[in-house]
């Protein structure tokens, strides 16, 4: 979201390398694991207690309640108003007020929405959920993959005009003011040159007589995602690690593929949910073509610095020297170890996008996670708007802890107590 | 339509009890007849659960303190019982204006809420899908944050209702097919306006857009036809839409408005020359038809011009046509009368209009200096209209040396420390109902109190007399002649400065729809966008 | 991470604590020193020169700076303010939105004020709070990374989990949040932003330095030569650490902009006049979707936040560079 917030783009200055391990140390590092992701398990449920504490009291911190809705309607009486005040629980003291709620969460009651009252916020956020995922993590995928290409190729032609211009134009649109940009776009492609829709994420004649929810055909869209990404992992891990690396045999794996992507069309045709899927489809290509415009600077320029510090690694070098085609050094060599910052910051960009979505889903009036928080908080809905910062917030948790467990069990050459091994 | 309240007698109590008939020819959507089982339930069992607790729109206009029961007597009439009589705004524009409800759907649900041990969580709690309506539209499709669609309700009874009014004021209710008419006044002379309710759509869409850019884009793409949007079109919105072919703009008055007040508790700004001085000074035409160019329109009464019937146009106008010069020095006058002065007193040039020296030091009748205060006006970002009035006020005041401080003060924040009546002056805004009751509660003595609604804290005997004679009057031309008695007074004592309001600007696709008139107090969208009046074309 | 370059440590008057011993040298430590910094700071000068995006961020920076100290000129001197004050001002002479003319050559907003008055009045604005945020967030962070590292145990547990925690926070719902319900002016958002980026992120990747710096030789020297550890902190780490916490304020200053304008343009600050607000101004008054046709009031604002994040973005480039050798032209 932030352009040059410390956690997304900027260099990998916590990410130096280090001493690689020694063999002895093998083992002490099997043990310590274990202790490290127990201690990290551990850090986490209480790092969550203290969060919530920290949203709750926040909240508590600001002015104005529900009772204040109702103020502009003299003829619902102040016997009405504290009575609302009871029925919603507000009555009680803070204390208590608290209790119930650290209390409620871990029974999975988030507590019930003032604005949408009664329905429970709960409710609320897992109807939001599909949408913000879909749209979301299409779009950093894509994203992270134009900046990974980029980064890669800017990196190797150093200094060249590719590089600076690479740079500047990525820079630009890193920096862009979001909003604007997205106003620009909706208004250039949907409006003027009418090619895509303008708003929403589905369209209305044609769901009217849908036999399913939009909601289903989210989890439709998730589930076969997961899909079709699992067996094109295992199809391309077969053919690369199993079989020898062939002209023959990577047509084969893309070929599969092909058939695996095929194969989930047919199925989404044979059960009638394609041109759905179709409909949602199309109401994404716009944002998240505007997502990307802003974010893949930030994957390409780490990708650029992680890159050229690879390149000077000997393994590289010896690659070279082998006299192995400059394109193959790049991406057999280079580019898979200087990857590894890279999805780290992926990994953290995929949670953050759970809330961080706000202005987009704002311009392109895409109903997720991130415009519940904002209406939320504009309309003094605490529960809700507690809710959504909670359940954003441990979204982000967990994508720290896999961040974190990908990394120790990724790359060799970090330690476990969250030092850098530098220290020995 | 309820016959004349008779005094009776029941059980030794005094009842005052008035006789409701019901239209024969309505139904609910599920074809099942609206009878008086319908209606005495929807009274009865909100007394039952207690409209205090149950809050929201159901119960809002049943008062239990004066209602005591209603009875069925056939199967379309029904007897109310109260315990005293009600005025206007009690009876005609509160208990008769209250919710119907199919007994056959919700009574059960209501019996079950009874038994449980908090009725009312009981009851909000349970989710109202596929609930008989009376309505023109039944729900066909809701997709959550998508869209909504209707369809026609097949048992709409007022279907074929041909109003007309005449340009007497006579007014005919007339349906051919079932057979109704009813008439008020002498139903004669030219037609001013005739509609026949319908609907004429066969299917209603409502799409759910987040940012008003593309609701007026997907209105000129011609995605939608109409605009729902509770701000209206904004101007640059309306000078796009006014050029583009096929639509058309409509703007219509407002039920509201946007005031100023001071806190009348605390000294000076009890003295009522003080607040006409201020009002005074505040040049409202300049500021909505220059700096505003014509976005806003002035407003002097608490009663909205556009609520025709109740607001006075005779109400004293403070300042009103005077140049900047004449202000100030009236605003000068009105203060010294109340004993104020100046270390240096203001001087203008009359004939040159100008200001030849601000005033400063300003000397509170009592001889102490007067000290700054806190003015609160909206952010910029919330709203800039009572912005930009906010800072041209303050700048006014510190002409002539009234010593006020601007403060851009968060909404919440503004409605939270006028409720506690912790504040100086500030500036906010009301949208109001059609009987304009709100003066009883905006200005009587018993909602000053903190948490009551009036902020403000006025207190005036008489008032309080008149505004209380004015709620229990039952007579439509008296209770009017008491508004405009009150409006005069207020107009007068200033508890609120009143400044201005917005007209509502919509727009909607003229070559799909048609509708029968468009000239609507507050607006199309007031009536959902009459929905089941409009007609397609082609 | 190797030959870090040190940053000048000017006014910190390390005299107090004089060398134990005598190495011989005639001339007062605290000279030698500072020679010593300037002479790094020329050196990392000359890496910087090398980067053009740095330079032309650079370049941008001082730009902006001279337009916004045009605006007291400008207003105290050739300018009535009752027409270009920015937030107050008034132009009675012509219809608004007005388009580019002789008075106003910018143009004017839908209420009548002049848009060069506003971009100019903001500038400085902007430097500001991006200058202020950054500044906190970027000396409380490298504090409190320098004091984590040299402490370890349980001075750092504490201080990383405080940054997980913060962490957590989404950042940008979170000042939604705050903004919707207390309308933040400029002075309390700047503050806000600043704490939230120091005790966040920008703490752990400072510390990670500053621990390369604690196992170095001269850090051992000096704790035998019996320097206290503050005075370590002070004239040892946290110069060293510099250089990466000025690349970070960099990036900061990027981020406080860019926030304030997304805050402002939701309408949810309290701030009476910004680049982020023209664009607010404009799109709540509805000339925000013919983008063509009152251009005036959308481009220079928001080629302005643009290009100012840009140029910031692009020094903190030209810095990391500076910081980071392998990054340096082979």
């Amino acid at each position: 979201m932030i352009p040059g917030h410390a956690r997304a783009g900027g260099p990998s200055g916590a990410l130096r390398p280090a001493p690689r391990f020694g063999r002895e140390q093998l083992k002490a590092r099997v043990i310590t694991m274990r202790r490290y992701m127990l201690g990290r398990v551990g850090q986490l449920v209480l790092t969550l207690l203290i969060y919530m504490t920290m949203v709750y009291f926040l909240m508590q911190a600001m002015p104005g309640d529900i009772s204040q809705v109702y103020l502009a309607n003299p003829r619902i009486p102040q016997a009405a108003r504290l009575e609302l005040k009871k029925q919603l629980g507000l009555d009680r003291p803070p204390f208590f007020q608290y209790l119930s709620y650290i209390k409620n969460f871990f029974t999975g009651n988030l507590g019930v929405s003032f604005s949408h009252y009664p329905r429970p916020v709960w409710d609320i956020l897992v109807e939001r959920l599909p949408r913000t995922i879909v749209l979301f993590v299409t779009a950093n995928c894509l994203s992270f993959y134009v900046g990974f290409v980029l980064g890669r190729i800017i990196a190797w032609q150093r200094g060249a005009t590719v590089d600076r211009m690479a740079t500047v134009v990525g820079i630009t649109f890193w920096t862009a003011f979001y909003p604007l940009l997205s106003l620009i776009l909706i208004w250039l492609f949907a409006f003027t040159l009418n090619r895509l829709p303008l708003n929403q994420f589905i369209e209305p004649a044609l769901w009217i007589k849908a036999p399913f929810t939009s909601n289903t055909v989210f989890g439709y869209m998730v589930l076969g995602a997961s899909v079709i990404a699992l067996a094109v992992f295992l199809i391309f891990w077969v053919f690369r690690r199993g079989l020898r690396r062939t002209r023959r045999s990577a047509a084969m794996a893309w070929a599969m593929t092909a058939g695996v992507i095929g194969l989930a069309i047919w199925i989404a045709h044979a059960t009638g949910t394609l041109i759905y899927i179709w409909d949602i489809i199309r109401h994404m290509i716009l944002p998240v073509c505007t997502l990307t415009l802003i974010n893949f600077a930030g994957t390409m320029l780490l990708m650029r610095d992680s890159m050229l510090e690879t390149v000077q690694e000997d393994y590289v070098m010896a690659a070279r020297a082998k006299g192995l085609p400059d394109n193959v050094v790049r991406d057999r060599y280079a580019a898979r170890n200087a990857l590894l910052p890279t999805v780290t910051s992926l990994v953290l960009s995929l949670a953050s996008s759970m809330s961080g979505g706000l202005v987009t889903e704002t311009m392109f009036s895409w109903p997720g996670i991130g415009q519940v928080l904002f209406r939320a908080a504009i309309g003094n809905d605490y529960p809700l708007a507690t809710g959504a910062l909670v359940f954003t917030g441990v979204f982000l948790l967990v994508a720290h802890f896999v961040a974190d467990v990908l990394y120790a069990f990724l790359d060799p050459r970090i330690s476990y107590t969250g030092q850098p091994a530098a220290e020995g | 339509m309820p016959t004349p309240f008779k005094e009776e007698k029941i059980d030794g109590k005094t009842f005052y009890t008035s006789t409701v008939r019901i239209r024969r020819d309505l139904k609910w959507s599920d074809g099942k007849p609206i009878t008086a089982d319908d209606v005495a339930f929807s009274y009865m069992a909100p007394l039952a659960l207690d409209p205090n607790k149950l809050g929201g729109n159901w119960p809002g206009n049943i008062d239990p303190d004066i209602l005591n029961r209603v009875e069925k007597i056939d199967d379309y009439s029904v007897k109310f019982l109260l315990t005293e009589l009600p005025g206007l705004a009690q009876w005609q524009y509160g208990m008769l204006q209250a919710f119907i409800l199919p007994k056959a759907y919700w009574g059960p649900i209501v019996d079950k809420a009874l038994k449980a041990a908090d009725p009312v969580k009981e009851l909000l709690a349970h989710d109202p899908a596929g609930e008989p309506v009376a309505g023109p539209w039944v729900v066909e499709r809701w997709e959550k944050g998508a869209f909504v669609t209707h369809l026609p309700n097949k048992h709409y009874g007022l279907k074929g209702d041909t109003s007309t009014f005449y340009a007497n004021g006579a007014f005919v209710l007339e349906n051919k097919k079932t057979g109704i008419k009813w008439t008020t006044g002498d139903a004669k002379g030219d037609i001013k306006l005739q509609v026949v309710e319908g609907p004429y759509v066969d299917q209603l869409r409502f799409r759910i857009l987040q940012n008003q850019n593309a609701a007026v884009l997907s209105l000129m793409k011609g995605e939608v036809d109409f605009v729902l949007n509770s701000l209206g079109l904004q101007r640059g919105f309306q000078e796009q839409l006014k050029k583009t072919p096929n639509i058309a703009t409509v703007e219509n008055s407002v039920n509201g408005f946007r005031y100023m007040g001071f806190n009348l508790a605390r000294y000076p700004f009890g003295i009522k020359e003080f607040r006409q001085a201020v009002a005074t000074l505040i040049d409202r035409e300049y500021i909505t038809q220059r700096v505003l160019q014509g976005v806003a329109f002035a407003q002097y009464s608490v009663v909205p011009p556009g609520n025709a019937y109740w607001f006075n146009s005779d109400v004293k106008m403070w300042g009103k046509d005077m140049t900047r010069s004449q202000r100030i020095a009236e605003a000068v006058k009105l203060l010294k009368s109340a004993g104020f002065s100046w270390e240096i007193e203001p001087q203008v040039d009359l004939e040159k209009d100008k200001v030849l020296k601000r005033g400063k030091g300003l000397i509170m009748p009592d001889g102490k200096k007067m000290p700054s205060f806190e003015f609160m006006v909206m952010t910029a970002g919330y709203d800039p209209l009572r912005y930009t009035f906010g800072l041209n006020i303050g700048t006014w005041m510190q002409e002539i040396g009234i010593p006020c401080e601007v403060v851009p003060t968060d909404f919440n924040v503004v409605l939270t420390r006028t409720d506690e009546r912790d504040y100086d002056a500030f500036l906010l805004g009301w949208s109001l109902g059609l009987y304009p009751d709100h003066m009883h509660w905006f200005f009587h003595s018993s909602q000053a109190p903190a948490g009551g609604f009036n902020a403000t804290q006025y207190v005036n005997p008489e008032f309080d007399k008149l505004s209380e004679s004015f709620l229990a009057e039952p007579d439509l031309i008296k209770a009017r002649e008491k508004a405009f008695r009150m409006q005069e007074m207020l107009a007068e004592d200033l508890p609120y400065i009143v400044l201005f309001d917005t007209p509502l600007i919509e727009a909607y696709r003229s070559d799909r729809l048609e509708y029968p008139f468009t000239k609507v107090l507050s607006g199309i969208q007031y009536f959902g966008g009459m929905t089941s009046t409009v007609n397609l074309k082609n | 991470m190797t030959e870090l370059a040190t940053s000048p440590d000017m006014g910190r008057g390390p005299e107090k604590q004089l060398p134990r011993f005598d190495p011989g040298i005639t001339e007062p430590i605290w000279k030698i020193r500072w020679k010593m910094n300037m002479r790094s700071l020329a050196q990392n000068w000359e890496i910087f020169k090398e980067s053009r995006v740095g330079m032309s961020g650079l370049i941008i920076i001082i730009a902006f700076g001279a337009f916004g100290l045009l605006w007291p000129i400008m207003i105290n001197f050739v300018w009535d303010p009752l027409i270009y004050h920015p937030v107050v001002g008034f132009d009675p002479m012509l219809m608004h939105p007005s388009p580019p003319v002789a008075g106003h050559l910018l143009g004017t907003d839908p209420i009548g004020r002049d848009i060069l008055a506003q971009l100019m009045f903001s500038t400085g604005r902007e430097f500001l709070l991006g200058m202020l945020s950054a500044v906190i967030s970027v000396v409380v962070g490298t504090f409190i990374g320098a004091m984590a590292a040299y402490y370890g145990g349980f001075t750092d547990t504490i201080f990383m989990r405080v940054a997980d925690i913060v962490m957590l926070f989404p950042f940008v719902p979170l000042l939604v949040v705050i903004g919707s319900m207390i309308r933040l002016s400029i002075f309390p958002f700047a503050i806000i932003l600043g704490f939230l980026e120091a005790f966040g992120g920008i703490t752990v990747i400072l510390k990670a330095q500053a621990l390369q710096v604690k196992v170095r030789p001269y850090i051992d020297a000096a704790r035998v030569a019996g320097g206290s550890d503050l005075h370590i902190i002070r004239a040892h780490i946290i110069p060293n650490v510099l250089p990466l916490s000025f690349l970070y304020m960099m990036f900061n200053v990027t981020a406080a902009i860019v926030s304030e304008a997304t805050l402002s343009f939701f309408g949810i600050l309290n701030i009476d006049m910004s680049w982020g607000m023209m664009i607010h101004t404009a799109e709540t008054a509805g000339y925000l979707f013919d983008f063509g046709k009152f251009w005036w009031l959308w481009a220079p604002s928001g080629f302005f936040i643009t290009l100012f994040c840009a140029a910031f973005y692009m020094v903190g480039r030209g810095l990391d560079e500076v910081v980071n050798p392998r990054l340096r032209k082979r």
